[in-house]
């Protein structure tokens, strides 16, 4: 495994790996931060998975920093079949009518591709989680289909509802708050991604399932 | 015993050293933005470092208590006053039963804290106490200090020693210390003696998040983002336009900016006093 232990601040340390998005280096970094998750690494505080790199955040007063980069250095992290299968298919119900779908139509109008096949493409095969970040529960989801590649809309929107699920270029994914935000909304989910209960529902190298539902399935799953 | 917010301030919340243990599900770690002040004031009053207090941004607030309690103001000077009388900052302060504390805008430093002799009584989630905002989580059910709150504290224990420290000056003009980040060798020698060179003034659109910086703009590389990856607080990002923007306590966990340099501990500290229109400098230290 290639990867290189760099100083990031006096409390952590970045692990970065080659230098792309693929399964293969997403396998690398999972494997490291299951190893470091289960171990339980003396001063080890925080890890954050991301896509190439693991961020190794630690407590100065139980660890040096230049004993947990040697540790780090020379830990045999193996990639294992154990690690690459660990994961659970969250299935995540969409309603993709109107009354969510905002940008639906525009979707639809500028890819030339129906309404129903969008949504069929959308649903057609689970996506990998290759993290989380940028806000609480957000998930960075791999494996869009390229007929859905769709730009950013021009100005972003002021509001976006939690739940949203949307577009950005090689990028589809779930709005876990609402917040500000430049996505393309295809449609809206009725579960919670984040609460105060369950800080996520999906791990990084989960998959997620969409499956579409009416608007009425929408309401009563938001109901219970 | 309890206190009842009489005013709220601009934006005063409940923090603690932060939530650290969902990074990896995006949930920002939080905590004080001056780790530094914060300590001093649980260590006047014998807590735990870590105990949650109410951190106030810029502008004091107003609270009575129904109870005598000992209580430290540290960080920023927003001139505390009891029931009117002025009072020292960075000491063990007895406020009387239906006393008034109150405090004003800054005239240094830009966040002030509060430390009670007990803990506040408010649940913590996912591990911490510390109040984001954003997602409605921690503190008084995730929300900035407001008016008319009562807040409970719980185990009020005396404390008769007279502890004082020493009274921390906040400048206007500031050199901080920094290491390379992991970025640093992306930039050309000339963007990273711009950036050294160079003094930067706090914009007013800083915040919990991160500390925006004005001034000269960076000369960018061709390859200007990199693929997303872990922020930790302190890490100075420079965006596509050439801005630094120091991130903080609330910053996302992920960001896909360049990672110019990461503040040291005490430099952290140091920024987040730095008032608006403030000036800083970054010196590498090797």
């Amino acid at each position: 495994m290639q990867y290189d232990v760099i100083t990031y601040g006096e409390k952590a340390l970045l692990l970065r790996f080659k230098n792309e998005i693929s399964l293969e280096v997403h396998h690398q970094v999972k494997s490291c931060y299951h190893y470091l998750k289960n171990n339980h690494i003396k001063g080890v505080v925080s890890l954050i998975p991301a896509y190439n790199s693991l961020t190794v955040l630690f407590d100065p007063d139980k660890i040096e920093g230049k004993t947990l980069k040697v540790f780090l250095e020379n830990t045999p992290f193996q990639v294992s079949d154990e690690v690459v299968q660990a994961q659970k298919t969250v299935e995540i119900p969409v309603c993709y009518e109107e009354a969510f779908a905002l940008d639906l139509q525009e979707v639809s109008e500028k890819l030339n591709v129906s309404i129903q096949e969008i949504i069929d493409i959308h649903t057609a095969q689970p996506y990998l989680v290759y993290m989380l970040g940028f806000a609480p529960g957000f998930m960075y989801l791999g494996g869009l289909d390229q007929r859905l590649h769709m730009p950013r809309k021009a100005t972003p929107r002021l509001r976006i509802p939690a739940g949203a699920v949307g577009l950005a270029d090689q990028q589809t994914g779930v709005y876990p708050l609402e917040t500000p935000g430049g996505w393309q909304i295809i449609g809206q989910t009725p579960l919670e991604l984040f609460s105060k209960e369950q800080p996520a529902l999906v791990a990084m190298g989960d998959l997620v399932q969409f499956v579409p539902i009416t608007e009425k399935e929408f309401y009563k799953i938001k109901k219970s | 015993m309890n206190i009842e917010i009489i005013s709220s301030g601009l934006s005063a919340t409940l923090q603690d050293d932060g939530r650290m243990a969902f990074l990896d599900k995006g949930i920002p770690a939080c905590g004080f933005m001056d780790a530094n002040a914060a300590h001093l004031a649980n260590g006047l009053l014998n807590n735990a470092p870590n105990t949650v207090l109410i951190e106030m941004m810029l502008l004091g607030i107003k609270f009575r208590t129904n109870d005598a309690i000992a209580i430290a103001i540290t960080g920023a000077n927003m001139h505390p006053k009891v029931n009117g009388k002025e009072v020292a900052m960075n000491k063990v302060l007895q406020i009387p039963k239906d006393g008034i504390v109150s405090l004003s805008g800054a005239s240094t430093g830009m966040y002030g804290y509060i430390a009670f002799a007990g803990e506040i009584e408010v649940a913590p989630v996912f591990g911490s106490k510390s109040t984001y905002v954003p997602a409605a989580i921690g503190g008084v059910n995730g929300k900035a200090l407001e008016k008319g709150m009562v807040l409970s504290i719980s185990n009020p224990k005396p404390i008769n020693v007279h502890a004082k420290v020493k009274t921390n000056t906040y400048l206007n003009s500031i050199e901080v210390a920094c290491l390379k980040g992991p970025e640093w060798e992306l930039f050309s020698l000339e963007s990273q003696t711009q950036f050294l060179n160079s003094t930067y003034t706090v914009s007013k659109n800083s915040n919990r998040i991160g500390i925006r910086l004005e001034g000269t703009l960076i000369s960018m590389p061709v390859v200007d983002e990199i693929i997303s990856s872990g922020i930790v607080k302190g890490t100075v990002q420079i965006t596509k336009a050439g801005n630094p923007i120091v991130m903080m306590a609330d910053a996302p966990t992920t960001g896909g900016y360049l990672r110019m340099v990461n503040l040291t501990e005490k430099a952290i500290n140091q920024l987040a006093q730095l008032p608006i229109g403030g000036t800083v400098t970054f010196k590498i230290r090797t």
